[in-house]
């Protein structure tokens, strides 16, 4: 699959939350622990539902965990 | 290797040289024998799936993502399964003329090539979508 333009600080936060292993993550959203690689290696853009539980579980607003690579801003 | 992706090899692993053992006994004239193969093979590849699929109903092992890419591959099969068909229905004009005759074992044919290709695009396609995304970062 082709790399997303979601950047994601999954991988961080899940050793700031003592070291959470990709699986106990996986476990708590409801995904398989390779999809939860995938999220981390930015090779999948994670549903809006599945984001906001993955930013739910760290205590973090949604734009803290992910963050859309592009520059453009919203055009007016 | 999730269960999508062990689907799809042992697919590979059953179509593959069941392709290859009809394309043997159709050389050799034993048509009906490889009609019977083929029909065999279908039945197990598909029963395989089935019950796979139903035996691991109470355990995370398929998710959105493996949702997004079997929704692909199946898109990706689907064409490919159409084309078939075309290139079924063309053959049998080519090779016979527009007035000509073609024996029903073409369209038993059709069907259970149809259903063999099918399944070996499916196959290929998750293995390839999957590609080696389960190995980077992995912990």
């Amino acid at each position: 699959m082709a790399r997303s333009e979601l950047k994601n600080e999954v991988r961080r936060l899940r050793f700031e939350n003592g070291e959470m292993t990709q699986q106990q993550l996986a476990d708590r959203v409801g995904v398989t622990r390779q999809t939860i690689i995938a999220i981390e290696a930015g090779k999948y853009s994670p549903s809006l539902p599945l984001a906001f539980k993955i930013a739910r579980v760290f205590g973090r607003p949604i734009e803290q965990v992910f963050q859309y690579g592009s520059d453009d801003g919203p055009k007016s | 290797m999730n269960r999508a992706q062990k689907t799809a090899r042992a697919n590979l692993i059953l179509i593959l040289p069941g392709m290859a053992a009809i394309i043997v006994l159709w050389a050799l004239e034993l048509g009906p024998i490889a009609f019977w193969l083929l029909g065999m093979l279908m039945a197990i590849v598909n029963s395989r799936n089935y019950y796979e699929k139903k035996s691991q109903k109470n355990i995370t092992t398929f998710d959105e993502r493996d949702e997004f890419i079997t929704r692909k591959a199946s898109v990706i099969s689907y064409k490919v399964l159409w084309a078939f068909f075309g290139w079924a229905c063309l053959m049998a004009w080519i090779l016979t003329g527009p007035e000509g005759k073609i024996s029903v074992y073409w369209l038993f044919a059709a069907f259970f090539g149809g259903s063999v290709v099918f399944n070996l695009v499916f196959s290929i396609a998750i293995l390839i979508l999957y590609g080696r995304g389960d190995k980077d970062g992995q912990e």
